[in-house]
């Protein structure tokens, strides 16, 4: 099982993921908002996929959930858990309830991919005598058990992703959050980590993907929001023109 | 979830502590050059303190001594009985500016004479002569009250005289005056140096994982998790950088007391130089820490600003 559910932390809402009307804005007065009054759900063990254009917010959403930001007006909620209220201690609670996926891996180049996990498990506080065991099983998960012992640089784009992934996984998120997880790869490559973020779903976690692939968001017919300057400008339930 | 957060604790504080312990050795092999110079310049730091609390130690200690030479000493009217000095010196000796009082009876005072000057000759004497010396030497705690405990003795019905050298209270008092600050001001520079090339070579380490604390935070990791490699590394700088140089400053000190000894006598006859061991008794836990201290501050201090991610 690549994701695990232990509880149910949702919102009294129902949602994972709740904003209610978030304003961001960086830099001076006169700038355009990053985020103009976003409002949004997810709930528990849905995909969805946030998509637009450059500039229209999406990487700030997921910096504002991630607690990276924080938001300058308004309400967001993750697992339940105050983003704007937040202390430095509730991040780290937080980021160990996610499972974070980058555009470019962002995997310790010194380090085999075995460590890469490892490293997480360990900064998670995962017992020493079980750090083992699951990195190998996350690993043999995402179809890398042959490649533990390479480092990153000796792997394809798409490799690379799925140890990323691995890394995400291995601590059992409630969410994954995905920043544009297709966006170096080929796309052989996006394909299959498309479908291990679909398994993880398929398995019970909730996975939000930012993406501006559209022939993805198309393919996995999954709910798309769509967002433009700001604001969320449409929340459909399936991706339109999709084989259905 | 925070009690599942909470639970997980104990545990996880075993795996921090052995992350930092392994990281923090694995920083300091991995930056070899810059470890390297970081315990160099501790090093340089602690032996120019230890070169310098050596000096200051025997200067500190030939001050003492000379102190033990500077006192006061009170004679006495004519008629004054024991009783009454004794009582006196009692009050003197509740004074906060009076280190010691010393009574020398007048017997006292003629045996001591007539000892070192007369010989045998001093028993011709039928009467004592110095029948009314009867004196009380006292040592000043705080030089730089000489004159107030002058003036009070001098008030007094019973005191005849009061010897003193004012000229010798004011320059020793000056001069320790002198040796604190200034070992304050080089202490607290060398330390001040210290700490900023540790954190420099910190940040030199920092920079090149920055990428790592930064996925480390988005993972989850604690920041004693994140940090402890670094905090360990700056402990170990300070350690080895502290322990090398006292070796040397020992060697050093031990050849160069000799060499005053055989070559300039007059400043070994005025100087008292205290050995080695009591010295390093003080040294060697005084350097280990600042060393250590230096070391841990420096480290906190610049991984602190990288932790906001």
């Amino acid at each position: 099982m690549l994701g695990k559910k232990t509880m149910d932390h949702t919102a009294a809402s129902g949602s994972v993921i709740f904003l209610e009307n978030v304003y961001k804005k960086y830099g001076r007065e006169d700038q355009a908002p990053a985020l103009a009054g976003v409002s949004l759900k997810v709930r528990k063990g849905e995909f969805v996929f946030v998509t637009g254009r450059s500039g229209s917010g999406k990487t700030t959403l997921i910096r504002l959930l991630t607690r990276e930001l924080k938001a300058d007006q308004g309400e967001v909620r993750v697992l339940d858990m105050d983003l704007t209220r937040l202390r430095r201690s509730g991040v780290t609670a937080l980021r160990r309830r996610l499972g974070i996926v980058f555009q470019d891996f962002r995997l310790l180049q010194d380090r085999t991919v075995y460590e890469n996990v490892a490293l997480a498990l360990r900064a998670l506080g995962t017992p020493g005598n079980q750090i083992k065991g699951r990195a190998e099983e996350v690993l043999a998960e995402v179809g890398l058990s042959d490649k533990k012992d390479a480092m990153p640089g000796q792997l394809s784009g798409g490799e690379q992703q799925k140890a990323a992934l691995a890394r995400a996984l291995s601590g059992h998120p409630e969410i994954i959050l995905a920043d544009e997880p297709t966006g170096n790869l080929d796309q052989d490559s996006a394909r299959e980590i498309m479908a291990l973020l679909y398994k993880v779903y398929r398995e019970g976690t909730t996975v939000l993907v930012v993406t501006h692939n559209r022939e993805i968001v198309k393919r996995m017919q999954m709910r798309v929001i769509t967002m433009e300057g700001g604001l969320v400008v449409s929340d459909l339930e399936k991706a339109p023109g999709g084989k259905g | 979830m925070w009690s599942a957060t909470w639970k997980r604790l104990p545990a996880e504080r075993g795996e921090s502590m052995g992350n930092a312990v392994k990281g923090g050795f694995s920083h300091l092999f991995r930056n070899r050059w810059y470890s390297l110079a970081s315990i160099l310049t501790v090093s340089v730091c602690i032996f120019l303190f230890g070169m310098f609390y050596t000096i200051l130690a025997d200067l500190q200690e030939t001050l003492a001594a000379a102190r033990e030479e500077v006192s006061v000493v009170v004679f006495f009217e004519e008629g004054t009985t024991e009783e009454e000095i004794l009582a006196f010196k009692g009050r003197l000796e509740k004074r906060q500016e009076v280190a010691g009082v010393l009574y020398t009876s007048a017997e006292e005072a003629w045996a001591g004479f007539s000892q070192s000057y007369l010989g045998d000759g001093g028993e011709s004497f039928k009467t004592n002569p110095l029948k009314d010396s009867a004196s009380l030497q006292i040592r000043m705690e705080d030089l730089g009250a000489q004159g107030d405990l002058v003036a009070y003795l001098e008030n007094q019905s019973m005191v005849r005289s009061v010897r003193y050298s004012r000229a010798a209270a004011e320059t020793l008092f000056g001069a320790g005056n002198l040796l604190t600050m200034s070992a304050a001001g080089v202490v607290g520079i060398l330390l001040a140096v210290s700490a900023f090339l540790i954190s420099m070579t910190i940040t030199v380490g920092i920079v090149s994982r920055k990428e790592e604390i930064e996925i480390l935070k988005y993972i989850g990791a604690s920041d004693f998790f994140v940090c402890g490699p670094y905090v360990t590394e700056g402990l170990l700088i300070g350690l080895i950088g502290a322990l090398l140089p006292l070796g040397a400053v020992w060697y050093i000190y031990d050849r160069a007391v000799l060499y005053i000894g055989q070559n300039y006598t007059l400043v070994y006859s005025l100087m008292r130089f205290l050995p080695a061991e009591t010295l390093f008794r003080t040294l060697v836990p005084v350097s280990l820490g600042l060393g250590m201290g230096i070391g841990l501050l420096g480290s906190l201090l610049t991984v602190r600003k990288h932790l906001k991610v």
